[in-house]
């Protein structure tokens, strides 16, 4: 078996999100101090957010689109060059995808599509090496969005993303880190 | 509504750019008892499972398909350009009209849209892997003492793409490995044997016990939804392949890949000597270096 060039086992794995230029410094922090009340915790599956030292803005924002973009099923990754893929984040370019997601919808409901994007943003703010942090409802929705059979409007979910990466770099919360 | 127009543009994706050079990936998988004879045009690939598990494979696309490809599209592209011209032609004469009108003769009436020309960038076209999966059935046992699977596909490289079980309506359940796999190659004339495909999370529940390999945990342990062994040599081997060739699939690291069927994401776990990850990062252990994105 012929091992790989060795261009290619260097080459990286490009982003194929068209790049969305933002000033952090007018991306509002979120709220996220807060007392631990009674029945906070039971939320905590639901309503979380990701935190990762020594990370800049812009980082925790690409990695926020990433696993946004993956759990969407739209066009993630450049295809090593071969194969034009000019579909930056829009759903023409993943029919696949899209249609099964369409199916899933219609099939499964939208519980378990709101149920698959809180987990699969997990597992791959996980593997980027975030770290996980509960919240109560009302600050969490302040900021985030739940996305079953509705969607949201492309620049509200930038918008949210934005603040979801400013809290990202705040600094490790007090509060527990809970599991991936 | 959403749903009808995403079914309606594929469907017309599909059928108006129906590939006449595209070779849609073909596989046939034997059901226990079948005398198996080699074909020299096929792959054969041999994997051993406990579970019954339905498993993706992506071939990647031959240069060859991805001039075919390239031409589909950019004959598309010009189809849509066509229809856009009309479109256009039409919208000029209503605007006109509209702009005539009095403002009492608009009340009621919707003002025409520029409709939107089609480019390279927005055209709405199949992704070049979307006839390039190839099912393995995990129900379709061939060998029972072995647990061993066998399917004859198209040679080329593949990608182990994830475990998903495909409704009879065209609904996805499962999850890809989207952020990090192996790759191999399949030869012609031969058995690839892939050793064994594990499923570290699904065993222990069906085990009744917590989760864990050789050290690793779920989560930030490291241990995910998948993992592969390598054929080893005492690997069981169906007594009516035994004597035909038959090679250990040399897996490579494969980066990440889209998750095309919008199901839930994970990545293999790491194979020593082959695949590890910094962070997310993809690593091609043979090289330290990062494993390219498909």
């Amino acid at each position: 078996m012929a091992l790989p060039a060795p261009a290619q086992a260097q080459k990286v794995a490009d982003r194929n999100l068209a790049p969305i230029e933002v000033d952090p410094a007018k991306v509002p922090l979120p709220e996220l101090g807060f007392t631990e009340a009674a029945g906070d915790r039971d939320g905590y599956d639901k309503y979380f957010y990701f935190v990762r030292s020594e990370t800049d803005f812009a980082t925790a924002y690409n990695d926020i689109r990433e696993c946004d973009s993956l759990t969407r099923g739209i066009r993630t990754y450049l295809n090593g060059g071969t194969v034009p893929y000019p579909y930056a984040g829009t759903m023409a370019g993943a029919l696949g995808g899209a249609i099964g997601s369409a199916l899933a919808d219609a099939i499964f409901g939208s519980a378990l599509r709101r149920n698959m994007r809180r987990t699969n943003m997990r597992t791959c703010m996980g593997y980027k090496g975030y770290s996980r942090h509960g919240l109560p409802k009302e600050l969490w929705t302040k900021f985030n969005f739940e996305e079953g059979l509705s969607g949201v409007a492309e620049d509200e979910r930038q918008k949210l993303l934005q603040m979801q990466a400013k809290a990202a770099i705040a600094g490790k919360p007090q509060t527990e880190e809970l599991e991936f | 509504m959403r749903i009808l127009m995403l079914i309606s543009a594929a469907a017309a994706a599909f059928a108006a750019h129906a590939p006449a050079a595209a070779k849609p990936a073909s596989s046939q998988q034997f059901k226990a008892g079948t005398a198996i004879s080699l074909d020299p045009a096929k792959a054969y690939l041999l994997v051993r499972s406990p579970l019954n598990l339905d498993v993706k494979l992506l071939r990647e696309a031959r240069p060859d398909e991805v001039e075919a490809y390239k031409a589909e599209r950019s004959a598309a592209l010009e189809k849509a350009r066509s229809k856009y011209a009309r479109k256009l032609a039409g919208y000029e004469r209503d605007i006109k009209a509209w702009n005539a009108m009095s403002a009492n003769a608009r009340a009621g009436q919707v003002k025409p849209e520029r409709p939107v020309e089609p480019t390279d960038d927005n055209l709405a076209f199949k992704a070049i892997e979307s006839d390039k999966f190839v099912t393995l059935w995990g129900g379709r046992v061939f060998d029972k003492p072995s647990q061993a699977r066998l399917i004859a596909v198209d040679p080329g490289t593949y990608r182990l793409y994830g475990q998903m079980i495909e409704g009879n309506n065209g609904s996805m359940l499962g999850f890809c490995l989207c952020m990090g796999s192996v790759d191999f190659d399949a030869a012609p004339g031969r058995i690839t044997d892939l050793g064994s495909f594990r499923y570290p999370l699904a065993e222990a529940l069906r085990d009744k016990v917590k989760p864990s390999w050789n050290g690793l945990t779920p989560g930030k342990g490291g241990l995910t939804g998948m993992r592969v062994e390598p054929m080893r040599p005492a690997d069981p081997v169906p007594a009516s392949l035994a004597s035909l060739p038959r090679e250990a699939a040399a897996y490579r690291a494969a980066g990440k890949i889209d998750n095309f069927f919008g199901v839930q994401i994970d990545r293999l776990t790491a194979l020593p000597g082959v695949l590890s990850y910094r962070r997310d990062e993809v690593v091609d252990e043979r090289s330290g270096g990062a494993a390219a994105a498909n």
